[in-house]
């Protein structure tokens, strides 16, 4: 490092001792320069002055001219910028209820809305969407402090669904449920969105977590599609089809630390003592695991490569260049689409790995939503998110969603997912992966303690740090954390 | 017959040899710094699978016209987005250069008490990691009623430092004899401005104005966070709209970001001939 | 005496309409960010905000991906020099020696408009460490183990400095263009005629002439290397592990992700305070080359 440093330094310095060595020179032709400068100047002062003069005032009339154009610019946009009107109520009577969520609009937002709106012309939904990233959620932040652009928000991971609740943006649901019981009807994976003892949002959709499999593949090496496995098993088949393709398994590199999630299933990521559980075996077994499919073995994309050079694994598997890829019922939509992306085999599925002896994770419930605090119309806002969770969700099912609650269309909906390519999938097994059973919820860490996971396995997989460097700096890393937030 | 056409006669042979080749290998130079632009057109006319392949598919296999039919004819409103962008950009950039040019001025060529250390704070402001400025700015906005029009995005580009930095720089280079002469001549600050400096800096000028209309035009960041309602939306919160759930769209997205490059390309070839013509056409050189 | 005065009442004038603006856009937010940078304000709206005193002072001390950030910052420094170095080169054959010159003018100015997306995505595949163009020239002159340039820890950042170079160029290239047209020609000429080379007309009278112009780049570049993130955001995210994380990078996550905007205004002001000392001391050191 300080090598690097002293690198810089002595870069300037280089520059810095040529310009002064030059120095001399330079005044040298300078004044030269100068010199010639000032006789041409003076010997055309008289018509060479009065050019420019000339030449000037043509330019002044026109900076006149630009001058006035741009005031009239000015005065016409202000008129036409003259503020938006976000507001509730129009005079017809007519309630506007302004909804944000992440999922684009075509992908089914548009239908719910629009099926709402003709059922419902007292109240009329219209739908925005957000990016659902970094920089989309700091907007959606931002409009919910100014209070009158959201009525009901759609959040995508409970670390957001935290900031505002902490911010006091959202309404507590227990006030305006009434009779819908949400963890009733969800189920207890709805513990994920449970802040303050009470909800503040309502999950709709069920994601189904699974590992989908290269069924054509699995069957000429005769492996049979598991019901349910362990990590052991997941990298014993990898290895088997390693032989048939470049990677036996992959995963999206952002879901790298899915692995801890599920190592500490059980025990969660802080012990009984208050002090960071990341030192837990499970955690050590996967890592050294996941470490040999990539070194080792060579079955699975070493992870800072896979993200320098931009590979997509979900398209690698399409390709047939990958055997397994870890994925869940979000990726459906993808492969439902046979026109764009083409592929000459089946997809089985077999449900997410676990550590011998603990639990499976349980499918994840997500797309919360909430009524924002400031809304004029909280009543009306609740009544579209019961009928969203229950009857509206079904225009969001070929996207992969299925509803949470259990009044919802399930069933149906489980139908929609694979629709247009059903003979393509093994059917039995994407079902048996939704009746899983002996599951426990995912925790979802913060993001401080999530990033410095991240940043740490990718030194560990790059072999820069090894395996007890690598837990011992994570769990340095959250036990700060938690004596800072205590 | 200036002093340039005698040397070039007496042995254009040469000159024109060094010539050729240095075009050449600019030339090619060049055409390497743009592949990535050459990236960008391909893959709008690409399928979804071809994006991926390995080697890079130069040429499509297929043009596929979809990506920009979904630009301009597809759900979302790019013509709005067009214009407001084009509506921001051209106010922001008048106002920062004509804003701008007046103080780089001031801080040039007008010796007042202060002078230097306002400078320094000028540089300091420019300074200011911008991603600092976004709370109080948004707290601001709100205040006076912006937050959500295109005031948001114009105002704070009208005060533009790094224009004022810029533009003093190049009229220091602007030899003193001239403005010298012209206030013997009891020429005030003012004429000598808008009659000498203002014609004289044209490359300068016109350099900035290009540059601030490109940053005006690609500014995401602050339309994201200031713009809520979508009549409102630019070019580059309509490139958002490629953004799939799970994937991007980049056939789609590499389509409208082209169609957005193109207005600044325009700009550029337009202004080009104030930031070449400039000097060369004015009395300055004698 | 009068006289005078009136000069500083003008010179005030031209410089109001500007004052105005910087100080309700740019001191005033700053101001607020030093106020919170003794704050734990966290979350959206800052609700519990209390003062802290120098904790969060404190905390930058022991935290590490600050540390590293840091250093990441001054090596990635290096890549404004050598865009100002590489532009100035361009921007004298473009003036001068080419045919074409107004389209080649454009081709060059062209990497600075292009969407960091699309920059990322082919530096990306140039950079492929076993296939990619780069390496692959690399191997055939004898290079038997090419560094893993994104995909490593010790080179993602030389691989991020390329790119930036390449990146900044373009507005370099412009900038020093405009420039140079400001150089009297017959002043080149007549050195020519003293029998001066180009090379050396080039290092002697057009240099200086534009070191102003030279001193913007350098104060602007290291600014903005201090400011912007969007291509390293695109490329490597700040990864591996914390390599290619530079301190503005960090100040958006730490605001904007983790809503600890008090701590992140701490983490600014220092970035803030390493920027202005670094152009101070480059003012000061404009005497010794910088000819106006």
């Amino acid at each position: 490092m300080y090598f690097q440093i002293f690198g810089v330094y002595f870069f300037f310095f280089v520059l810095e001792k040529l310009f002064l060595l030059s120095s001399r020179k330079d005044l040298y032709f300078f004044t030269r320069f100068e010199k010639l400068f000032r006789v041409g100047g003076s010997a055309l002062n008289s018509g060479g002055y009065r050019k420019i003069t000339k030449k000037g005032d043509v330019h002044m009339l026109s900076m006149k001219k630009t001058g006035f154009v741009s005031v009239l610019g000015m005065s016409l946009v202000l008129t036409a910028c003259g503020g938006d009107d976000t507001g509730g109520d129009n005079d017809d009577g007519v309630t506007t209820l302004h909804f944000w969520g992440g999922v684009p609009a075509e992908n089914g937002p548009q239908e719910v809305v629009d099926e709402w709106n003709e059922n419902n012309p007292d109240v009329q939904v219209e739908y925005s969407r957000y990016v659902n990233d970094d920089e989309g959620n700091m907007r959606v932040n931002t409009a919910l402090q100014t209070g009158e652009s959201i009525d009901i928000l759609k959040s995508h991971s409970p670390n957001h669904l935290e900031q505002r609740v902490d911010s006091d943006f959202l309404l507590d649901l227990a006030d305006y449920a009434g009779e819908f019981d949400i963890e009733g009807s969800v189920g207890p994976a709805a513990e994920r969105w449970k802040m303050n003892d009470t909800y503040y949002a309502v999950p709709t959709n069920t994601n189904a977590l699974f590992i989908m499999l290269n069924e054509d593949a699995l069957e000429e090496n005769g492996l049979e599609v598991p019901e349910t496995w362990t990590w052991e098993e997941v990298a014993e088949y990898a290895n088997e089809l390693g032989s048939d393709f470049p990677y036996g398994y992959a995963i999206d590199h952002d879901t790298i630390h899915g692995i801890i999630q599920n190592a500490l299933i059980d025990d969660g990521f802080v012990d009984e003592n208050g002090e960071s559980n990341l030192d837990h075996p499970n955690v050590r077994e996967g890592l050294a695991l996941y470490y040999d499919m990539m070194h080792e073995d060579g079955v699975m994309p070493v992870l800072s490569e896979q993200v320098a050079t931009n590979m997509q694994p979900e398209q690698m598997f399409i390709d047939g260049e990958v055997g397994m890829y870890q994925a869940g019922a979000w990726r459906l939509r993808m492969l439902n689409d046979l026109d764009e992306y083409p592929r000459d085999f089946n997809v089985a599925f077999a449900p997410y790995p676990h550590f011998e002896g603990q639990s499976m994770p349980a499918h994840h419930v997500e797309d919360a939503m909430s009524i924002v605090a400031e809304t004029d119309h909280p009543e009306e806002a609740w009544e579209f998110i019961e009928w969203y969770a229950n009857e509206g969700m079904i225009h969001l099912a070929p996207g992969g969603r299925v509803p949470a609650s259990e009044d919802g269309p399930a069933e149906e909906a489980r139908e929609l997912i694979v629709e247009g390519a059903e003979d393509t999938y093994n059917l039995d097994s994407l079902n048996s992966v939704y009746e899983i059973e002996n599951t426990e919820m995912i925790v979802d860490p913060p993001y401080q303690v999530l990033d410095n996971i991240t940043q740490e396995l990718e030194m560990f997989f790059l072999g820069n740090n090894d395996l007890d460097t690598t837990i011992e700096r994570m769990v340095n890393f959250h036990n700060d954390y938690l004596e800072r937030n205590r | 017959m200036s002093s340039q056409e005698k040397i070039k006669n007496k042995s254009p042979k040469k000159i024109n040899y060094y010539k050729l080749i240095m075009t050449i290998v600019m030339t090619f130079t060049g055409l390497v710094m743009i592949i990535p632009f050459f990236w960008m057109l391909s893959t709008s006319f690409k399928s979804p699978a071809e994006i991926f392949e390995y080697p890079i598919q130069w040429i499509p296999s297929t043009f596929n016209l979809g990506p920009h039919e979904r630009v301009w004819f597809g759900e979302f409103s790019f013509f709005t987005y067009y214009w407001n962008s084009i509506k921001i950009a051209v106010i922001g950039t008048a106002g920062a250069t004509f804003i701008g040019a007046m103080a780089a001025y001031g801080f040039a060529r007008i010796p007042f008490k202060g002078r230097n250390g306002l400078f320094v704070l000028y540089l300091m402001m420019m300074m200011v990691p911008p991603q600092v400025l976004f709370v109080p700015k948004f707290i601001m906005f709100d205040f006076a009623g912006i937050y959500n029009t295109h005031w948001a995005l114009i105002l704070p580009t009208i005060f533009t430092i790094i224009g004022v930095f810029y533009m003093r720089q190049f009229f220091l280079t602007i030899p003193h004899a001239i403005s010298e002469s012209a206030f013997i001549d009891g020429a005030g600050h003012f004429r000598i401005f808008f009659q000498i400096f203002l014609p004289l800096a044209k490359p300068a000028i016109a350099t900035f104005a290009i540059l601030d209309f490109s940053w005006n035009w690609n500014n995401y960041e602050d339309a994201l966070v200031f713009l809520i309602s979508e009549h409102l939306f630019t070019v580059p919160l309509g490139l958002d709209n490629f953004v799939m759930e799970f994937s991007v769209d980049y056939a789609g997205m590499m389509a409208a970001a082209t169609a957005s490059v193109l207005p600044i390309v325009l700009i550029f070839i337009i202004g080009q001939r104030y930031i070449i013509e400039g000097v060369a056409s004015s009395a300055v050189k004698g | 005496m009068k006289w005078m005065k009136r000069q500083q009442m003008i010179g005030y004038l031209f410089i109001l309409p500007s004052i105005i603006g910087v100080s309700i856009f740019f001191l005033f937010p700053l101001l607020f960010s030093l106020v919170l940078s003794f704050t734990n304000w966290s979350g959206p709206s800052g609700r519990g905000t209390e003062f802290i005193g120098m904790e969060n002072f404190q905390r930058i001390l022991g935290d590490e991906v600050f540390r590293q950030a840091f250093f990441n910052n001054f090596l990635y420094l290096i890549h404004v020099p050598i865009a100002v170095f590489l532009g100035f080169l361009v921007a004298v054959f473009l003036n001068r020696s080419v045919y074409m010159k107004n389209a080649l003018r454009a081709v060059f100015f062209l990497p600075y408009l292009i969407s960091p997306i699309a920059i990322g995505f082919v530096w990306m595949l140039l950079f492929h460490p076993s296939e990619g163009p780069i390496n692959v020239m690399l191997m055939s002159l004898g290079v038997d183990n090419p560094p893993g340039w994104l995909s490593s820890t010790g080179s993602s950042m030389y691989a991020i400095i390329i790119m930036s170079a390449w990146q900044i160029m373009g507005f370099n290239i412009i900038i020093y263009l405009a420039a140079l047209q400001g150089v009297p020609r017959e002043l080149e000429e007549a050195c020519s005629m003293d029998g001066a080379k180009k090379w050396q007309i080039t290092r002697y009278v057009t240099f200086p002439f534009v070191s102003p112009i030279t001193l913007f780049l350098l104060i602007i570049g290291v600014a903005n290397a201090f400011k912007n993130f969007g291509l390293i955001q695109a490329v490597t995210g700040g990864g591996p592990g914390n390599s290619t994380t530079i301190l503005p990078l960090y100040v958006y996550q730490t605001a904007f992700r983790y809503y600890e905007l008090g701590y992140a205004s701490t983490i600014a002001i220092i970035l803030f305070l390493v920027i202005f000392a670094i152009t101070l001391l480059q003012w000061l050191g404009q005497k010794k080359w910088v000819h106006y």
